[in-house]
């Protein structure tokens, strides 16, 4: 026979487990309140898990994206910059022409400002940042251009001058070049020396850059080109007005064949200025999708941290006051089991 | 009635009392004995008006006890399962802490949107190159983790089966001893309390179901009746393996010559060799997978293919690389244990002499395999295409028991997520199988277990009886003595 | 002749009493006897034929026992410590073979392995080696001397056992190639249990016995010798199954179908015939459950100790547990027991007045019931042994004092002459 219902083990088995499983909580708890965060993420979110590793994934990716971004806008700034410069050295040069057409001491003088420009546009578009130059296309570890003034003679330099002894039978620097007719000289301009401004033979003698531009990924499926190249028409037709002024004995034409030079040099100029604003205005186009880019990102960026925080954030108000409750429990089960432990019979025997 | 009937009855008072004393005092030795029953002394009277003790029983409830048998069995299951799947988290850790697989393939995926950025940049590539280390020896180091663990579950199935025969045979004693005593009338209860706590201990390792027979012979099976113990003690036999790759079989445990893990007709449901069981060849088998398939997707990633006009080769491994290489494993098949053997490829390495720009060229197959023929540093083709396939959904392996279309990111964080949906479901059952233990014991407890304060009053009561029979003796001695004084 | 009388008489007063004193010297020092039975004395008066002159006559001495008078149990802690509760005696033997009747019980196993109690009497009883023992009521002829040195090593072959299962409904069908009882190394099978049993000379025979679905509650139980089976506990047995039998049950009701067989019969290698008795098994959609096993019989082992039951059945108690009726103790009386003659060693005979021993068993015809492990005390209470005592004092001394008035009258009467 038993006649009580409850067994001394009973009784303080009860009350020890109990204190072990508030103990549990509250170290949990305490963590909480400390870090803001769930104790064990994984252990609280289960399958849950998943999205917030994901959505980390994606943060950092567009983290990462927006970083990139910053390196793609900077070289295309850079890239817009340095075609400006180049478009005001073309338009400024255009009107030099026109000034030089009037004026007896033009040859002489537009023949220095031409070899000026054309120093200034070959060193602009040796242009590099961080390393890697800006027109070479993809080629970005090799200069794109050389300098046509050097010593010795560069390719392109020699082909110019190849090209004018094969037409002229004479050089140019030869004074007889007053000899030429203006109708030759457009010959020559025309077919002969623009040839020497073709993709090919610019390849050839005039440029290492890559015809193929730096693709970049501006966002998580757009891949735009980011660059432009020193292969461009544009830069070709500069290139070539630039050349003929400065190095086809200008100085020393009869004064029908240097109007249909400088003619010939402004029209190729002004063209070179209409496609180089083409360009500008494509790379601002692009310029224009990346900062749209990075705006959104910067808000995504916001939203996936604020749903991170959503997915493994504790309410700081809620874990204290959890807190304290615990403590609170674990407290009146402390004095509890004191208490238990005083009530015995044995006490009063 | 006479003085000396008189003396005698006193006498076996003295005796009766002097045993219930004793019963009491087990009783309160075994207070803080968990599973120790009350126990109880039968007291009958004599013809001749005196008492005896007739019998010792226990206070017990079967339907208590087998509740309680039934919830051990099931915690103990549970609470391996969530010890191995801790260990296994730790292959994940904290989401903050980007430690997954999953993270570092994000990493990886980062790493190389810098290098494109940069193509030029040697500092960049090394840092991807380096990020693919880090996530190739993260693969690495989980594989070891899981396989771990696999041998760490392996080496406690064979503790645990040592345990069980040693307890079969511990049972096989204390049995003998009960129905030895059930036939003399013996005092068994101690005995009983004893095959109790054994039983206890051997529904730790698997569930039990038991049926007790004529003399309190108690027949024991396992949950999905296989003979643990009839009489004598069957044998549990398991042959260990010491070593686990991922392709490592585990061996059934058997009793009775009756494979009672796996999927066989007669596999246990409860105990911890369940949970055991279930680890080794289901839980940690099935994370494996999803590593190797993380690996697989690695490899098919960065593969590489032929550049010739005409391509002629198939396409091979790049910048991972594992023994079957150079040929790139079969697409959406599972490849068991690629993820302990997955490595970067030496060319490319710059721990190794390799060079990390390969990874901007492509060529890390052969001469055949350039994506950049020119040589280009600003070239991106290559690493845009990569980029591609990181964000492109591949197929894996079903078997690997998440959606078998994801980018390899989301595949990664759907591994992530079955790991902690498993941690926190066990995490739960292991909650509610305790708290149930812990009702079944405490339910148990209230039914059959000492209460101290019963025990003193008791001992009250016994002190009483034992006074007033000295009383009573001392009495008759005086009467006695008085009719001999009156002797002369 | 009145004076001498007078002396004569209370001569045999004093002797009437000292005979008093003696049984109550004898009860007092045997209060502690265990089945001692009190010794009283009962006085008659002898008057002699008177005239007008009054002739005193003498006292008569009849000793009693009150061997019928129950004595209060003492109980201990030996199985072999016997008591009778009720009218019957044990029966004992001297060493030449006599018998006696005795309730003193405290018998313990000697050199010889017989019963002896603290006086040197053996117990007798029936064995029941040959099955029930023959009682002829009135004779001792049968009775031999309890011995339980003798008890060996005995197996016990098992004829009878149970075992009730449930089936699983829903289990799959295995092919006729692949059951247990074609024996091949591809055997499958539903559930298997297996069941200690022991051959005729005890060596322990674990039957492996397989159930296995082979149709729609269609279950075929094959039974194995586990000694038998292939490494690793499994199929192929090195020999065919010990037995098979195809059960059928009711699609209805679940239980075994009215012509299926209710059982089937294990021939143990070397041993008797099991009988295993599978009537209560059933096929529901639960798992497969045991719900009785058992199996008569036991293996060869030590007696450990005996037992002696309420109706004087003495078991041998084997270490394994087994227990084996090996005697039975009869009780026996007489038509009346008070006139029993007491001998030394508690042990009465009969006599002419006791009539007739009638041997029973305990539980019979009044004979009572055997007690074990509890003695019969001595019926002396000393109390009253006292008072007896203080008693016959007082009246020796009366009668000394009337012995010396007549011895004074006599000195009277003899000084007359001078």
């Amino acid at each position: 026979m038993k006649t009580t219902f409850i067994s001394t083990q009973a009784i303080s088995e009860s009350t020890r487990l109990s204190i072990a499983k508030l103990q549990l909580k509250l170290a949990g708890a305490q963590k909480e309140v400390v870090t803001g965060r769930l104790a064990d993420v994984g252990l609280s979110l289960g399958y849950k898990t998943g999205e917030t590793v994901s959505l980390r994934q994606e943060y950092e990716r567009i983290r990462t994206m927006i970083d990139t971004n910053g390196v793609v806008e900077n070289r295309l700034e850079l890239t817009q910059a340095a075609l400006q410069a180049i478009v005001n050295a073309a338009q400024d040069f255009v009107g030099d022409l026109l000034a030089a057409r009037s004026s007896d001491s033009g040859p002489a003088l537009v023949k220095r400002q031409a070899e000026m420009a054309l120093s200034g546009l070959l060193d602009k578009l040796n242009t590099a940042s961080n390393d890697a130059y800006l027109f070479a296309g993809i080629n970005t570890d090799v200069r794109p251009v050389t300098d046509y003034f050097q010593v010795p003679t560069p390719a392109s330099r020699q082909s110019v001058a190849d090209a004018f002894f094969t037409q002229f039978g004479i050089t140019q620097s030869d004074p007889a070049v007053v000899n030429i007719t203006a109708a030759n000289m457009q010959t020559f301009l025309d077919t002969t020396f623009a040839g020497l401004f073709d993709a090919a033979a610019w390849a050839a003698n005039w440029s290492s850059a890559s015809d193929q531009n730096v693709r970049s990924r501006i966002s998580t499926f757009e891949l735009v080109e980011t660059s432009t190249n020193a292969n461009e028409a544009a830069i070709r037709k500069l290139a070539s007005a630039f050349t003929m002024v400065a190095d086809l004995g200008t100085e020393n034409l009869n004064q029908s064949a240097f109007y249909a030079l400088v003619d010939t040099a402004a029209q190729r100029a002004g063209e070179a200025v209409q496609e180089l604003s083409v360009l500008q205005g494509t790379l601002g186009t692009v310029q224009e999708r990346v900062s749209i880019a990075k705006e959104t990102m910067s808000v995504q960026v916001d939203i996936i941290a604020s749903h991170i925080n959503l997915l493994e954030a504790v309410d700081p108000a809620e874990a204290s006051t959890r807190v304290s409750t615990l403590l609170t429990q674990l407290e009146s089960a402390y004095a509890l089991t004191a208490r238990l432990h005083q009530l015995s019979v044995l006490n009063y025997l | 009635m006479t003085l000396s009937a008189g003396l005698e009855v006193a006498r076996s008072g003295l005796a009766v009392t002097a045993g219930q004393t004793a019963v009491v005092s087990r009783n309160v030795a075994n207070v803080g004995n968990p599973l120790a029953s009350r126990k109880i002394a039968n007291v009958v009277t004599s013809p001749s008006g005196g008492v005896a003790l007739a019998s010792i029983t226990r206070v017990t409830n079967q339907a208590l006890f087998d509740n309680l048998l039934a919830a051990t069995s099931a915690s103990n299951a549970q609470q391996a399962i969530m010890a191995a799947l801790d260990r296994l988290d730790q292959t994940i850790n904290d989401p903050e802490l980007d430690a997954s697989p999953a993270a570092l393939v994000g990493k990886l995926a980062d790493a190389i949107q810098q290098y494109a950025s940069g193509p030029h940049d040697g500092t960049r590539a090394q840092s991807a190159v380096m990020a693919a280390s880090r996530l190739a020896q993260a693969l690495n180091s989980a594989t070891r983790t899981v396989q771990d663990v696999r041998a760490q579950a392996d080496a406690d199935i064979a503790n645990s089966v040592e345990r069980l025969n040693a307890l079969l045979a511990q049972f096989e004693t204390i049995n003998t001893e009960i129905v030895k005593g059930t036939r003399a009338g013996a005092d068994i209860t101690d005995y009983l309390d004893a095959r109790d706590r054994t039983l206890a201990a051997i529904s730790e390792e698997v569930g039990v179901r038991t049926i007790t027979r004529a003399d309190n012979d108690m027949v024991v099976f396992t949950d999905s009746g296989v003979t643990l113990f009839e009489t004598r003690a069957r044998t549990v036999t398991f042959a260990p393996t010491l070593i686990y790759s991922a392709t490592t079989v585990g061996n059934p445990v058997y009793v009775d010559g009756v494979p009672i893990t796996g999927s066989g007709s007669m596999a246990i449901g409860t105990g911890r060799l369940t949970g055991l069981v279930s680890v080794r060849d289901d839980a940690a088998v099935t994370y494996q997978r999803q590593l190797d398939e993380i690996a697989r997707g690695l490899i098919e990633i960065f593969a590489e293919s032929d550049q010739s006009a005409v391509p002629a080769l198939p396409d091979a491994t790049g910048l991972f690389t594992w023994p079957g290489g150079p040929a790139v494993p079969p697409a959406g098949v599972v490849v068991d244990g690629l993820a302990g053997v997955i490595a970067l490829a030496a060319s490319v390495d710059p721990l190794q002499g390799g060079n990390p720009a390969l990874l901007r060229d492509g060529g890390i197959a052969g001469p055949a395999y350039v994506y950049n023929t020119t040589g280009a540093a600003g070239f991106v083709d290559r690493l845009q295409e990569i980029l591609d396939r990181f964000a492109e959904p591949r197929a894996f392996d079903p078997s690997s028991n998440i959606d078998p279309l994801a980018t390899i990111g989301g595949f990664g964080a759907a591994s992530a997520a079955w790991l902690q949906e498993a941690r926190r479901s066990a995490a739960a059952e292991v909650e509610y199988r305790t708290t149930l233990l812990e009702r079944s014991a405490e339910a148990l407890s209230k039914e059959t277990g000492v209460n101290l304060d019963e025990e003193m009053t008791r001992l009250l009561e016994l002190e009483r009886a034992y006074q007033a029979s000295s009383k009573l003796i001392s009495t008759i001695d005086t009467m006695l003595g008085s009719l001999i004084a009156a002797i002369r | 002749m009145g004076l001498s009388g007078i002396m004569r008489t209370s001569a045999s007063g004093m002797a009437a009493q000292a005979n008093r004193l003696s049984t109550v010297a004898d009860n007092i020092a045997n209060a502690s006897t265990t089945g001692y039975k009190r010794a009283s004395t009962e006085f008659s008066s002898i008057l002699l034929e008177s005239g007008s002159e009054y002739l005193s006559g003498s006292v008569k001495t009849n000793v009693r026992y009150a061997i019928s008078e129950q004595g209060a149990f003492s109980f201990t802690t030996s199985a072999t410590d016997l008591a009778v509760n009720g009218n019957g005696f044990f029966i004992v033997s001297d060493s030449n073979q006599q018998t006696f009747l005795t309730r003193a019980g405290s018998f313990v196993k000697n050199g010889d392995g017989d019963l002896v109690n603290a006086a040197g009497y053996r117990l007798m009883g029936y064995s029941l080696a040959n099955g029930a023992p023959n009682v002829v009521a009135n004779s001792t002829a049968g009775l031999e001397v309890v011995n339980i040195g003798n008890l060996a090593l005995q197996a016990n072959p098992p004829n009878l056992g149970t075992f009730f299962v449930n089936l699983p409904l829903n289990a799959a069908i295995v092919a006729p190639a692949d059951l247990p009882s074609a024996n091949a190394a591809t055997a499958t099978y539903t559930a298997k249990t297996s069941l200690v049993s022991y051959d005729n000379l005890g060596n322990l025979v674990t039957l492996d016995v397989y159930a296995t679905k082979t149709a729609a509650h269609t279950w075929e139980i094959a039974v194995f010798n586990q000694a038998d089976a292939g490494a690793g506990g499994g199929f192929p047995y090195a020999a065919a199954p010990l037995a098979t039998e195809t059960l059928t049950f009711d699609p209805n009701t679940g239980q075994l179908d009215a012509g299926s067989p209710t059982g089937i019969s294990i021939p143990i290698p070397n041993g008797a015939t099991v009988d295993l008795d599978m009537s209560q098994t059933s096929q529901l959609a639960a798992d497969y459950i045991v719900l009785e096993a058992t199996m008569n019989g036991n293996a060869p082992s030590q007696v450990e100790r005996v037992e002696i039951d309420d109706d004087g059945v003495l078991y041998a108690v084997f270490e394994n547990g087994a227990r084996v009726a090996t005697y039975q103790i009869p009780l026996a009386t007489v038509a009346s027991p008070d006139n029993l003659k007491p001998l030394a060693g508690n042990v009465f005979a009969p006599s002419i007045d006791s009539g007739n021993v009638q041997i029973g068993f305990a539980g019979q015809g009044g004979l009572g019931s055997i007690v074990s492990n509890a003695l019969e005390q001595s019926t002396v209470d000393i109390a009253s042994e006292l008072t007896t005592m203080i008693e016959s004092q007082r009246s020796y001394t009366v009668n000394s004092k009337v012995f010396q008035t007549g011895a004074d009258l006599m000195d009277v009467l003899v000084n007359l002459k001078r």
